[in-house]
């Protein structure tokens, strides 16, 4: 009787039904991975000779698909996996339901909705476009008004977001907010060199709240147990932490990182190296740029309110909820 | 006077019980601080790799393997392999490796100078380039996006240093190493990351870690006269201001001992490390002017972890006085107490491992939850007997002697990657 309760503890030592290391994340975290994946998944679509449809190697039926045999009739449902070795235009709205593989351009028309999708090539989606898993271009890719990019949406050449959109986690060269604009800074305005944190600049720390003034310089790390308030034209060569907010305003040139623990507020036409991480939200005033096509970097947090204008060169990652604002 | 201080242990079992089941809940149910694992893209800075390796051919070859292949920029990275005076094959194995990969892997051959851990690193930092160096022990294996999830955190300029996770790769061997297993699970994935959901003080663990070499210099560098240099620097760090993270998801594999005599040496070592550093540091700790209430609070907390299982025997021993002289409002009523708290109360631990489980998507393995109850038996009695010989040592101006933990892999391990 006093042995019962160990039985279930018997019973694994002797059978080892759990006994493997528990497996460790073993890939490199790459945006980019999911297309690979595709590519391989739709190996045997682009290898037919011929042929329309052919067995995928989860049992689906794939499908080549023409630009002749594109739907014609807005809202048609495409429920299998699909490979077009051309580009590709869909003029009425259509539901892919299922994984898109295109080798060249595609175009696609407003109210669509993607599940997932490799582009080789430039990619150009219509207004109120649904993408629910991912998506990938090896050229630039362009999300309309109101487009809903749910996952995750990469480009190895720019990605711009139209008014409304929201997103998750996106990467490209430039993430252009609102209009595809024109980059500020190649590379850093003011420290084009090695990694800032290289150089050991010494650091500040506050128990309270730290504030720079209008057109201050500031050289080193600012630490604050309260919030950072830096005004506007404000240099600052060196990384910013709060325990509360962070708040930048307009025309100010930050040379490091900004961590905070509750809202980051960046104003309009400041340029920030980065990264930039929050854990409640991150809003980016018109004219703004983050990182550098020389030097990307991250934006994260789990929401961020970018303005139109702004731009994040690197990887934008919003937790749970991203928007381009009005 | 036995009553006051048996009211003391079972108060000290009470708060420790109730910290177990504060984190247990913020990991099930509270938000997750993980502030720093979307870092992509970045300007990664340059960083040392120092692995401590003293006697360690059976392993060396695999950590070695593994660093070169890790995604971090190669020109930003340097691997320090640090040959502690070893009297194996463990130099010959890393001179092949710089043969192979020259200018890549830059060793450390120490051959003198004072014995442990924190005195070789000590050495070793006269090898380290960059803002920040990582450390890992000789029998670790990290995976490919380890390093940039370690780095990361250091963005924050309030990061002085950083903890990964270590997960047991010889579970299945025998008994005890299911039980470790069960035991690291409890004590990273929820006790580590409750600690840094709720902001309190989460450790490095001297290895899968990093420190900031600005932090370090600040606080003048590794104390050499310490069995624990990873509780020493978190609390030092503390103390001058400097956080330390806990990174869940930079996981880590490990070995853990096999045999028990193996255990109980690495598990007094623990406990005499950690009480140096509480005699040392409580006092300041709870004093500091740049912490939070709830880091001075668990601070002290983390430090007397050790202490708390001579403080448990004590209060066992207490409750049988008790019952047997009769001691009014106490006697039989002291024994039921103090074994509900042992077991029900104390029981908490045994919460954070069930949760971890379940944390880790484990199936069967939670089955072996009440066997834990042996692997608790035997630390409780080896850190209980660390802890009387320490005071005994202390007395007698004996010096603590550090002790390596026996390795039991005989070949260089294939993890199917």
């Amino acid at each position: 009787m006093i042995a019962l309760p160990l039985i279930p503890s018997l019973t694994e030592l002797r059978r080892r039904r759990d006994a493997a290391p528990l497996p460790t994340r073993s890939d490199d975290g790459k945006i980019d991975n999911f297309a690979q994946s595709l590519r391989e998944y739709m190996e045997p679509l682009v290898n037919l000779d011929g042929e329309v449809t052919c067995p995928l190697r989860d049992g689906a039926q794939g499908r080549v698909l023409r630009m002749e045999d594109v739907p014609l009739l807005p809202g048609t449902p495409i429920e299998t996996p699909i490979y077009a070795p051309h580009s590709l235009v869909f003029p009425v709205p259509v539901c892919l339901s299922r994984e898109l593989y295109i080798r060249g351009s595609l175009t696609i028309a407003g109210g669509s909705m993607l599940r997932a999708a490799l582009i080789e090539g430039e990619a150009s989606l219509g207004e109120r476009t649904s993408v629910l898993r991912w998506i990938h271009a090896t050229g630039n890719l362009e999300a309309g008004p109101e487009s809903q990019l749910f996952g995750r949406a990469s480009a190895a050449g720019a990605i711009t977001l139209r008014h409304g959109c929201t997103f998750e986690r996106v990467q490209a060269q430039a993430v252009y907010f609102g209009t595809q604009g024109k980059l500020a800074y190649e590379n850093s305005p003011v420290w084009p060199g090695s990694s800032l944190v290289d150089l050991r600049l010494g650091r500040v720390r506050s128990n309270g709240d730290f504030y720079l003034r209008d057109s201050d310089a500031f050289q080193g790390d600012i630490v604050a147990i309260g919030c950072v308030r830096i005004e506007d034209n404000v240099l600052v060569i060196g990384s910013v932490k709060a325990r509360t907010n962070v708040e930048i305003g307009s025309g100010t040139h930050l040379e490091g990182t900004i961590v905070s623990r509750g809202r980051t507020t960046i104003g309009a036409r400041c340029y920030v190296k980065g990264p930039v991480l929050s854990e409640h939200e991150i809003t980016i005033g018109p004219g703004t740029q983050i990182g550098t096509p020389a030097c990307p970097t991250t934006v994260s947090a789990p929401h961020i309110r970018v303005a139109p204008g702004a731009v994040v060169c690197g990887a934008v990652w919003a937790r749970e909820s991203g928007q381009v604002t009005p | 006077m036995l009553v006051d201080l048996f009211t003391v242990v079972i108060i000290l079992i009470c708060v420790y019980t109730f910290r177990h089941y504060v984190f247990t809940i913020s990991r099930v149910f509270g938000r997750q601080r993980q502030p720093y694992s979307d870092v992509e893209c970045a300007d990664w800075p340059k960083i040392t790799i120092l692995i401590a390796a003293h006697n360690e051919e059976a392993v060396i070859s695999d950590c070695i393997r593994a660093l070169l292949e890790v995604d971090y920029p190669h020109d930003k990275l340097k691997i320090v392999p640090v040959n502690d005076r070893s009297t194996d094959r463990t130099g010959e194995i890393i001179d092949d490796w710089v043969a192979r990969y020259p200018g890549r892997i830059h060793p450390f051959h120490r051959t003198g100078g004072k014995p442990g851990k924190a005195a070789a690193l000590r050495d070793a930092m006269t090898f380290v380039e960059g803002s920040f160096f990582l450390v890992f022990d000789a029998d670790y294996i990290p995976g490919r996006a380890l390093i940039r999830e370690l780095v990361s955190p250091f963005f924050d300029p309030e990061v002085g240093s950083v903890m990964g996770r270590v997960v047991p790769i010889n579970v299945g061997k025998k008994l005890i190493t299911r039980l470790l297993d069960l035991e690291r699970s409890g004590g990273y994935q929820v006790d580590q990351q409750a600690r840094m959901n709720l902001g309190l003080v989460p450790q490095y663990g001297g290895t899968v870690g990093g420190v900031r070499v600005s932090a370090l210099e600040e606080i003048k560098g590794w104390t050499e006269n310490t069995l624990a240099e990873d509780t020493d620097l978190t609390v030092r760090l503390l103390l001058a201001g400097w956080k330390t993270v806990y990174v869940n998801r930079a996981e880590c594999y490990e070995e853990v001992p096999e045999r028990w005599p193996v255990r109980v040496r690495q598990i007094m070592r623990w406990a005499k490390g950690h009480n140096q550093v509480m005699v040392r540091y409580s006092s300041a700790l709870l004093r500091s002017r740049n912490l939070s209430f709830g880091e001075r609070i668990d601070g002290a907390l983390l430090l007397g972890v050790y202490a708390m299982a001579p403080v448990l025997l004590l209060g066992w021993l207490i409750a049988i006085a008790l019952f047997y002289t009769g001691i009014e409002a106490w006697g039989g009523l002291a024994v039921l107490a103090l074994a509900a708290f042992t077991t029900l109360g104390n029981f908490a631990a045994f919460y954070e491992i069930a949760a971890a489980t379940r944390l880790d998507n484990s199936r069967e393995r939670i089955c072996l939850l009440p066997l834990t109850l042996l692997g608790f038996t035997v630390s409780v009695v080896s850190v209980s007997h660390a802890a009387w010989s320490q005071i005994w040592d202390s007395l007698r101006g004996a010096e603590l002697n550090w002790q390596k933990t026996e390795r039991t892999r005989v070949a260089p391990v294939a993890l199917g990657r």
